[in-house]
């Protein structure tokens, strides 16, 4: 099977005066179309760089990155940018809603970029599979962290891409909630097929998907989800 | 760019609070620096409006003498036929009211039609105006200023001692116009007609008197020209021409160093207002840094990111200019007339 996102040889160093961290040594990955896989870590390990670089957000200093066979290092930032809206969402930890935007509007922008019709339709729909069809016109500021989330579920899923790329979605909530966004998120995935890269430190959740890579000291280790 | 401008609008729309602090603050920033240029501005239009009442006349010719023949011939030869020319002299004499009280003022001895531009503004209103002007040029009758009044002791119909003449006080002026070469006078006005100057034997061989020829042009566009020729042909230190513009620009001098201050408060409040924007934009930016990097995870290019806050910084900017130009074209007492229209 060709692999849906590849990551070959990736290294990332960043600059603190004369001082060089070296975040990312040499790092390789193949992830599947529809498999998930979840990376573990320590804060300041550099979970979230390598989830910066895979979004095409940040470069790496050595190596490439493939995407449905589309080497991100070699497209211009337009096409680049044109590329993620179309084939990856991301949801973050704290949300990352536009404030003075609503809900509907938050979940329109990716369409509204991807110039699609009737995009208020589809983020109705897509605010109303997160559970979310009372909240359209609420701001951000007016809905809980739980819902927050959704939204940001829904603004990250509703141009269909095929990777999703959680940054710790969980970390902001409280368990309860927490467990209900994350079997959102593992469940709307598996239903759409897409494929799930979380980033966490949360055992359990790692747990839940078909894969766990441990990235520690900037060495990406892979482990089966029962050793992890 | 129809992203931008949609999320631009969307955002103005659902921030109307921000929006309108942000759009108060810019106008306030500006509206020191307008204020202040702006009565400048007027203060200066209102010296050039006022210049021909100030001098008036189009333009004079002052001499601490008579013009010589040359020179009066010379004068003739370039100014525009059917130009009207008018004979003011002043000097500075002591005068006596009735009680024999003296003090020293300006005597100003004219011809009947001064000034071409304004007029005087006389303590008998009920008199027409133009019977009083030509009522001062036929008999030995003189106007003073009404500080006179106590100085000399002397009031409207009692005689007053010019020279070897005696003058019957036929009004007092509340306001004269023309003959401002200077923001300030040694002494007060009295106004008497030219031709009676002669008798009060005050202007013999020897006294300081200055001799003011005033003209006013069948059309004043070929002022400057002239004003030019004039320049070149008399170029002697005694013998002085002066445009309306300049008799402005001179009675206006107090006010020049004035606009001069303002200039510079109004370059400061400028500064000021700059500081003061760019802090905003500033904040506003970095505000927005963070929504700039959402929507570029988003798949927004750095362009529609970057121009969705920059229209929105336009349209307000945009707002606020027009609210402010608008209001204070509206409302601001200094505003001058000319720029309203």
């Amino acid at each position: 099977m060709q692999p849906l996102l590849q990551l070959k040889k990736i290294t990332k160093t960043f600059h603190q005066g004369e001082q060089c961290v070296e975040v990312l040594k040499n790092i390789n990955l193949s992830v599947n179309p529809g498999e998930q896989i979840a990376i573990l870590g320590q804060s300041g390990s550099g979970k979230s760089t390598l989830l910066s670089i895979m979004a095409g957000l940040d470069h790496p200093d050595l190596g490439t990155i493939e995407v449905n066979q589309e080497n991100l290092a070699t497209i211009s930032q337009n096409e680049l940018s044109r590329f993620r809206s179309k084939h990856i969402g991301i949801v973050f930890q704290q949300y990352h809603l536009m404030r003075h935007l609503t809900a509907l509007e938050n979940v329109s922008i990716p369409l509204e970029l991807q110039r699609t019709v009737e995009p208020s339709k589809k983020a109705k729909e897509a605010l109303n599979a997160v559970g979310l069809s009372n909240r359209l016109d609420h701001f951000p500021s007016q809905l809980s962290g739980g819902e927050c989330q959704r939204v940001a579920i829904a603004r990250a899923m509703i141009s269909e891409p095929s990777i999703i790329l959680a940054d710790e979605p969980s970390g902001n909530l409280d368990q309860k909630t927490g467990e209900e966004i994350m079997g959102l998120i593992f469940s709307l995935c598996r239903d759409r097929g897409q494929t799930l890269i979380l980033v966490t430190h949360n055992h359990d959740l790692a747990k839940k998907c078909d894969r766990t890579v441990i990235l520690s000291d900037g060495i990406l280790v892979e482990k089966s989800a029962q050793e992890a | 760019m129809n992203f931008a401008f949609r999320n631009a609008w969307r955002e103005i729309r659902n921030s109307r609070s921000f929006c309108i602090f942000y759009i108060i603050n810019l106008a306030l920033g500006l509206v020191g620096f307008l204020t202040v240029d702006s009565f400048k501005t007027s203060l200066e239009y209102k010296v050039e409006e006022e210049s021909k009442n100030l001098l008036g006349a189009d333009f004079a010719i002052r001499a601490r003498r008579q013009l010589t023949t040359e020179e009066t011939q010379t004068v003739q030869s370039l100014i525009p036929a059917q130009t009207k020319e008018i004979k003011v002299i002043d000097f500075y004499s002591m005068v006596a009211g009735p009680a024999g009280r003296s003090r020293l003022v300006k005597v100003v001895a004219m011809d009947p039609g001064f000034p071409f531009y304004g007029q005087f503004d006389l303590k008998q209103k009920e008199n027409d105006r133009q019977t009083s002007n030509e009522l001062l040029h036929q008999g030995k009758v003189v106007w003073i200023y009404p500080e006179l009044r106590t100085q000399l002791d002397v009031d409207i119909g009692e005689m007053l001692s010019i020279g070897e003449t005696q003058f019957k006080v036929t009004d007092l002026v509340m306001n004269d116009a023309g003959l401002q070469f200077q923001p300030a006078e040694l002494a007060p006005k009295v106004f008497i007609s030219r031709k009676n100057l002669a008798d009060t034997k005050l202007l013999l061989k020897g006294n300081t008197a200055f001799y003011i020829s005033l003209f006013k042009l069948p059309d004043s566009s070929v002022q400057d020209e002239l004003m030019e020729k004039l320049d070149k042909a008399i170029s002697v230190s005694d013998v002085r021409v002066y445009s309306h513009q300049k008799a402005g620009h001179r009675a206006g001098r107090l006010l020049n160093y004035l606009s001069d201050f303002l200039s510079l408060v109004s370059m400061v409040a400028l500064f000021l207002a700059t500081i003061g924007s760019g802090y905003l934009f500033h904040g506003f930016i970095v505000q927005k840094t963070g929504d700039i990097a959402v929507l570029l995870s988003l798949g927004a290019s750095k362009k529609i990111a970057i121009y969705t806050y920059v229209i929105q910084l336009m349209i307000l900017g945009i707002v606020a200019s027009y609210q402010l130009f608008w209001r204070f074209s509206c409302y601001s007492p200094f505003y001058p007339e000319h720029c309203k229209d």
